[in-house]
């Protein structure tokens, strides 16, 4: 008998649990934010401290996803199971657009309608949906700028200020290599990796599509990439990445590079994986194709956007606004290297800290400075044209005919999208 | 009458919740690609398009080149490391050899390790630069450092060896099971007619252990036909695509370019090639035995 109560008595304490819990639930609007890598860390620092605010519409959960999207994709096709937020990469924000429906996504025009020209043109533009509206909110953007070791060059007697072309940059760089033995520059050249070859793309304001929508990569921007690529490669200043990621990061930490022309959220990096390189570095300006030409560009960044699944939409938008949109939220975002897509923040004192790891240059501070890149259309179909990039460059740097390789390129690009 | 049902009814019973997992992880999966496999996906909907999926995998020179990198690898793959695992299974099961227990362990213990973490340690043994230590010891010896990630063949060479190295062990165990059911009067019998070593292994061991080999030989050319994880990670598919298999090529296509129909119709002709190709492996083996 008593046996027989105290079971009774666990059975309604637990099935009076269970109602609370889901009372709470029912209580509480929640959602759901899928991000990945160091983002997800700031997102979450963000979430923490939305989530004890007394205005907040709710509570904040942020999940774990890996950067190629692979929970993310399948719950996209099946329509089950999507993270109420999640986070993409700015090259890939028209092709989800089209490969989903803009349809699958929440319009962000109650937000960022009005405040386009607060937002960086070159993550803002590629937001706009065909249908007028915004489907995805910039978050961190990555202005580009050249780093670079002040000791190595001033033995090599070498001005930084008259860097100002990467024709003067490649003779720097051949006098660096000889005199130090070290590497001027670095990239990918075996078909696995494009980075840097996108970051003076966007430099010269390069499309890579034509007027009537298709894919064209043989065009004037095209070739002077390429062609910079090529020199610096004969002029032996490259250091070679085969694993692009993982060996910039070996090259830079065993010291063989003096100067590194890549993204603001490299910093991040730099500061982790070679921490005892503190106080070596400085940045500055990008040289330019020629003089007194554009020294911005704009590699990589990411978006947010809201699944059209979400039940608490007012929530997720409040969220969004917050973090991308508020002074606190950028704070956050600088915090952790992740360089605001949102401008009128540039002016908050956060940006004016000195970096000790370069040696006291208000890093932050010159990035805002060189914010405004151009802006590259992505387009619906970049994740076909991205292998073929990396292709190219290797196989320029390898002494392919420009003509004959592009206009290969374009047609096996032209050939797979006309299948979708 | 109803006492017998369920009697008969009972094994079905047990083995109903497997067969449901089966169903809806395996077939409806099967089924399903094979129908998306003649479809495309646009803005969230599935449309027709007949056979252009096929049309276009057909004429894609890189999907050509990616057949071609398996068929090489493949090629090389199979017969190094089945030649391998068999002359250690002999010498394993040979009567001379103390510590047995001990060197089959040792052989089998790569397979242990987990798929990521020895494709990460190849790539960084196989680096380019002289910090490999592949390349250290080459410069050491005199022959200097090699661009294996830059190479074709070379990186082709890392794949071959990195799933011989860590495959190798389990074949050995599987040829050794066979060895070790061939009569041992066979070889006392071949030894009073006079018969040396290399006589009896031709003579004997083969024609004994040839249905286990045939066996070890499929899994073999399957496994090597559904290579992915490490050229993915060893050499990420270059240079130039030059160690992109079969199944990375699906897989870039399916969850980076997002083009489920294409990739569909891909897995379909790979499932094709590899069913003709055990067919003709079980052929042979029937043929001689």
């Amino acid at each position: 008998m008593k046996k027989k109560s105290l079971a009774a008595l666990i059975t309604v304490s637990m099935t009076a649990a269970l109602c609370t819990a889901s009372f709470a639930e029912e209580a509480e609007a929640t959602i759901h934010v899928l991000a990945y890598g160091t983002t997800a860390n700031n997102i979450q620092e963000t979430a923490d401290i939305y989530n004890g605010l007394e205005e907040r519409k709710g509570t904040v959960v942020v999940d774990i996803g890996d950067g190629s999207y692979t929970s993310l994709l399948p719950s996209l096709a099946s329509g089950e199971g999507i993270p109420d937020v999640f986070e993409i990469q700015s090259r890939d924000v028209g092709s989800f657009y089209t490969t989903y429906g803009t349809e699958m996504f929440v319009s962000l025009d109650s937000i960022l309608k009005g405040e386009e020209e607060n937002f960086v043109e070159g993550m803002i533009k590629p937001a706009l949906a065909e249908d007028g509206s915004y489907y995805a909110i910039p978050w961190n953007s990555g202005p580009c700028v050249l780093y670079y070791q002040p000791a190595v060059l001033e033995e090599c007697g070498i001005d930084v200020s008259t860097l100002t072309t990467w024709d003067a940059y490649i003779e720097a760089g051949k006098t660096v290599k000889e005199k130090t033995g070290k590497y001027f520059a670095a990239f990918n050249t075996n078909g696995t990796g494009c980075d840097e070859m996108m970051m003076w793309f966007n430099q010269l304001a390069g499309s890579y599509y034509s007027e009537d929508g298709s894919v064209q990569l043989n065009t004037p921007q095209m070739h002077q990439t390429l062609e910079l690529m090529k020199e610096m490669y004969d002029a032996g200043i490259v250091c070679d990445l085969p694993n692009a990621w993982d060996d910039r990061i070996q090259a830079m930490s065993s010291g063989s590079i003096a100067a590194l022309p890549y993204a603001s959220w490299y910093t991040a990096t730099m500061e982790e994986s070679c921490a005892d390189q503190s106080g070596q570095w400085a940045v500055t300006l990008l040289p330019a194709f020629e003089e007194e030409g554009n020294v911005n560009s704009i590699l990589g960044g990411g978006y947010l956007m809201i699944s059209a699944s979400c039940e608490e939409q007012e929530l997720a938008l409040d969220f969004l606004r917050y973090s991308m949109m508020t002074a606190k939220g950028n704070e956050i975002n600088l915090k952790y290297g992740d360089f605001p897509s949102y401008m009128p923040c540039y002016t908050e004192s956060y940006f004016d800290e000195a970096s000790e790891y370069f040696g006291g240059q208000e890093v932050n501070k010159f990035f805002t400075e060189v914010a405004n890149g151009p802006v590259t259309d992505y387009g619906p179909y970049f994740t076909d044209i991205q292998p073929h990039l990396m292709e190219i460059v290797g196989e320029i740097v390898s002494g392919a005919d420009m003509d004959e390789t592009l206009d290969a390129h374009t047609e096996a690009v032209n050939a797979i999208i006309a299948t979708k | 009458m109803k006492k017998s049902f369920w009697k008969k009814a009972t094994p079905y019973l047990f083995l109903l919740p497997f067969l449901l997992l089966f169903f809806v992880f395996m077939i409806y999966p099967m089924f399903y690609s094979f129908a998306i496999s003649f479809m495309k996906y646009k803005a969230g909907n599935f449309s027709a398009v007949g056979l252009s999926n096929y049309r276009y995998l057909l004429g894609d020179p890189l999907f050509k080149q990616c057949i071609f990198n398996t068929v090489v690898i493949l090629v090389f793959q199979v017969p190094v490391m089945i030649g391998l695992a068999l002359i250690l299974a002999c010498i394993l099961n040979g009567k001379e050899l103390r510590g047995k227990a001990f060197f089959r362990l040792c052989i089998f213990l790569p397979i242990l390790i987990d798929t990521v973490s020895y494709s990460i340690e190849f790539s960084l043994l196989f680096n380019n630069k002289e910090t490999g230590l592949v390349n250290t010891f080459l410069s050491m010896i005199g022959i200097g450092a090699l661009p294996w990630m830059n190479d074709g063949t070379l990186a082709k060479a890392i794949i071959v060896i990195a799933v011989t190295w860590r495959w190798v062990g389990y074949n050995m165990i599987i040829l050794l099971s066979g060895l070790q059911a061939i009569p041992k009067e066979l070889y006392e019998a071949a030894s009073i007619d006079g018969a040396g070593r290399i006589k009896k292994f031709f003579y004997i061991t083969i024609p004994g252990v040839w249905p286990v080999l045939i066996f070890a030989v499929i899994l073999a050319v399957n496994g090597t036909l559904q290579l992915f994880t490490e050229p993915y990670l060893i050499t990420n598919g270059g240079p130039l695509n030059k160690t992109m298999t079969i199944v990375q090529y699906l897989y870039n296509m399916g969850f980076k370019k997002f083009n489920y129909g294409v990739a569909s119709a891909g897995a379909y002709l790979l499932a094709v090639a590899i069913g003709m190709l055990t067919w003709m492996q079980l052929r042979v083996s029937r043929r001689d035995t």
